[in-house]
């Protein structure tokens, strides 16, 4: 079997030295668990967490305009409601999309300017 | 599964991803992800902002939107193709005139990196060994 099995993993990025506001938003406002990364890739201050099946990996990259892109990840939950009140709390600017085919839906940037979507059951 | 009906305020997986490409490049976008890397197309719903198009990669959705600007092979962002024959891609993409790059390895995998027509970072990877034998007991998505 040659085909591409799924995605295995994805990675944004954040600026160097934002590991600990990372930790602070992906593991704790999102609630994804922290997975240890491979003792050869430590040097590259990576920061894995798994998601579902999948896997998120957090790199370091300076210099680029990450809110500037449309290019996202979509985060799967089920009570929406309480991940407009949870993000709301945060602070972040949550921005409405249209509906699709029975999924409600709503964007976020995390602090590093990272598109995210948030979608669920309508 | 249980979990997640005790649970509902977490965060069961990716659902999408997106990045995107220049508005001019749909057609080779095409030819590399569908023809190419032989994704799958499947419908874009109606009422959303044209351009691009979406695509199932095993359980998961990937979308490809158009944006102008950008120098996305300067990007270190990047999705992970799993696949179980790694040198088979190798041969491919190589064959098919694109740049291969070898990142560091980690235990229990292989992989390589290359980039699309339009400069966004696809990474290639295989579970080797027992995480192999692990992911397929998992049905992994």
């Amino acid at each position: 079997m040659s085909e591409i099995i799924g995605i295995h993993h994805a990675q944004v990025t954040a600026p160097k030295g934002s590991g600990d506001e990372v930790r602070r938003f992906y593991g704790t406002v999102l609630g994804l668990t922290e997975i240890s990364v491979p003792e050869t890739m430590t040097k590259y201050g990576l920061i894995w967490f798994q998601c579902g099946p999948s896997q998120l990996h957090v790199g370091q990259e300076d210099g680029i305009e990450r809110a500037k892109t449309g290019a996202h990840l979509a985060y799967h939950v089920i009570d929406m409601k309480a991940w407009r009140a949870r993000l709301s709390q945060q602070g972040l600017e949550l921005v409405e999309q249209p509906k699709i085919a029975g999924y409600d839906r709503f964007h976020i940037h995390d602090p590093f300017g990272n598109k995210i979507e948030i979608i669920g059951p309508e | 599964m249980r979990k997640h009906l005790v649970t509902t305020t977490m965060i069961l997986g990716l659902h999408h991803a997106q990045f995107t490409i220049p508005p001019e490049g749909e057609a080779e976008a095409r030819r590399y992800y569908l023809d190419l890397l032989g994704l799958k197309e499947i419908p874009k719903p109606p009422g959303l902002r044209r351009g691009g198009f979406w695509m199932l990669v095993g359980a998961r959705e990937v979308h490809v939107g158009t944006q102008e600007g950008g120098n996305r092979f300067q990007l270190r962002s990047h999705f992970a193709y799993e696949v179980d024959s790694l040198e088979h891609w190798r041969r491919k993409i190589a064959e098919a005139g694109y740049g291969i790059e070898e990142p560091p390895a980690f235990d229990g995998h292989i992989r390589f990196h290359t980039r699309d027509p339009f400069g966004n970072l696809v990474e290639f990877i295989q579970r080797i060994g027992s995480n192999a034998d692990a992911a397929a007991g998992v049905g992994h998505a």
